[in-house]
């Protein structure tokens, strides 16, 4: 159990692959995901990351899902998002696409506030991203905010 | 804080003109009160007529509520009945498992049969603690208590000051959201005899906002642009630094003067969702959690806690123990802890609510 729980935590960031999204269809979750989905539904407390997983055998994916397919209540693909976030468990290409898809504006913030999170090569191009694209000006704000110098150099202020 | 609002509070009724009478409020400042082995004693005068008071507290020891005595010497509420599953108040409560506050308030009566309220010289007793609830003597407990005299307790008007933090206000997505989640409220309102007369203000505080804490100045500032006895809703980006939480009550019931916990805090962006765009029914989602985390704010506990595990004092809001069972039985309440889709909405308010919210100084 306890090489279980080592293997899970120093899962690289990378290495999770994207769930791909099947637009248009109507989302049906599986029982573990309308589980997760309910335990990030609480109207004004959170239940920590590790019980919202606890059922789940492949966590990452569930939350993926959850990221893109769950609309209502919005506040649970947020929430999901800064669990798959605190994970370190989310895909480049991923988190590309919450920085700069055209719908992902609440995602590029959150991301945006949580980029100190990130490893440094990675969360360059992350912000790279963002600048670049839909969400440039509240990425950029909050980029600014970043303890790394070199985040804020890229959103044009002070090394 | 200004105490203007201390002159008559007309309360009519919505979509009338049937006016339920006059409720009045009066303020009582209390002096500073020493703790003396660990109790520190505030007296509150009622008058025949008054229906209600809110003792506010506050003090550099961990502070709760240990009992109120009644004119007649007796013991009215004591924490020692309320150490079980069923919760009545959180002014017994001043500790989490993160911290402890320094301020806490007290509301009685709480419930319809928990009044009415005796004319006399009522006794209520603070604790004076630290952080692991050994007493402390010499502590000053500073405290201003409301007085509320309202003749017609099925009706109320509630005064509340909805602030936008800094830049929020300049934000008109989110203030057309706010706006319409407000016209949803008044509307979840109506059917319980509560009209919803509320103002706006803008602010400079930070709107990446804290949960409320006995040490935070968000709130505080805010609910310095709140009259005495005016709730105040905080309206930031998100709250703890994350979007974990779509709101949260600076307290159960929560205090009406100028304070670090009083007020309720709102998070914007947890919901509006991934695209940061609010849609209708995520106005409605937030007009929820407006009206759940100011039913916190007006003494309202959850009916069955997110555990199952725990419940409100009320004895019409049903005892569940699983979720399907709570979902189907309580599930369409204001006041659930979940927001739950499939169920249809979640609006309701039982009698024994609805009388914690009439019996709230803050619901003339």
């Amino acid at each position: 159990m306890i090489g279980l729980l080592f293997a899970l935590a120093c899962h690289p960031a990378v290495e999770a692959e994207p769930v791909a999204a099947a637009v248009g269809e109507a989302f049906v979750p599986t029982d573990v995901q309308a589980d997760m989905i309910r335990r990030l539904s609480m109207r004004d407390g959170a239940q920590p990351c590790a019980e919202v997983e606890a059922g789940s055998v492949d966590a990452a994916s569930d939350l993926q899902v959850i990221v893109q397919r769950v609309e209502l209540p919005p506040v649970v693909p947020m929430r999901a998002a800064e669990c798959l976030i605190a994970k370190g468990d989310v895909a480049e290409g991923e988190l590309i696409r919450w920085m700069s898809g055209e719908d992902t504006r609440g995602l590029a913030m959150l991301l945006a506030d949580r980029i100190d999170t990130l490893q440094a090569p990675l969360a360059q191009r992350v912000v790279a991203s963002g600048l670049a694209g839909p969400h440039a000006e509240v990425v950029r704000a909050r980029v600014l905010k970043s303890a790394a110098p070199e985040l804020r150099a890229l959103a044009g202020g002070s090394l | 804080m200004r105490l203007a609002l201390l002159a008559l509070v007309a309360c009519k009724h919505p979509g009338s003109d049937v006016v339920d009478g006059d409720a009045e409020m009066r303020s009582i400042e209390h002096p500073a009160t020493v703790s003396v082995d660990g109790w520190a004693t505030l007296e509150v005068a009622v008058a025949d007529g008054d229906t209600s008071f809110l003792v506010n507290a506050s003090g550099g020891d961990v502070l709760s509520l240990d009992h109120i005595i009644d004119p007649n010497g007796d013991i009215a509420l004591n924490w020692e009945d309320w150490t079980g599953h069923r919760t009545l108040t959180n002014a017994f409560f001043p500790c989490d498992e993160d911290s402890c506050v320094t301020d806490f308030a007290v509301n009685w009566p709480v419930r319809a049969e928990d009044g009415p309220l005796v004319p006399g010289a009522w006794q209520v007793v603070v604790a004076t603690t630290d952080p692991d609830f050994n007493w402390l003597s010499g502590g000053v407990v500073n405290a201003t208590t409301l007085v509320k005299r309202d003749p017609d307790l099925a009706l109320s008007t509630v005064p509340v000051n909805i602030v936008y933090a800094a830049g929020v206000g300049d934000n008109a997505e989110v203030v057309a959201a706010v706006e319409g989640a407000v016209e949803h409220w008044r509307g979840i309102w109506a059917p319980y005899g509560l009209t919803l007369a509320e103002r706006y203000s803008t602010s400079d505080v930070d709107a990446h906002l804290a949960y409320p804490s006995s040490g935070d100045d968000a709130l505080r500032a805010a609910s310095a642009t709140s009259e005495v006895g005016e709730i105040t809703v905080l309206i930031g980006e998100d709250l703890g630094g994350a979007t974990s939480y779509l709101g949260m009550a600076g307290g159960i019931p929560g205090a009406l003067v100028e304070g670090p916990r009083s007020g309720v805090v709102v998070g914007w962006l947890a919901g509006s969702g991934t695209d940061a765009q609010f849609t209708e029914e995520e106005i409605v989602i937030m007009a929820g959690t407006m009206a759940h985390e100011v039913g916190h704010f007006q003494g309202l506990l959850h009916p069955v806690e997110s555990t199952y595990t725990a419940w409100d004092a009320l004895d019409d809001t049903p005892e569940c123990g699983a979720r399907s069972g709570c979902e189907r039985d309580v599930g369409n309440n204001l006041m659930f802890p979940y927001t739950v889709l499939d169920i249809g909405p979640q609006e309701d308010l039982s009698a024994g609510q609805v009388g914690v919210i009439m019996n709230y100084v803050g619901s003339p």
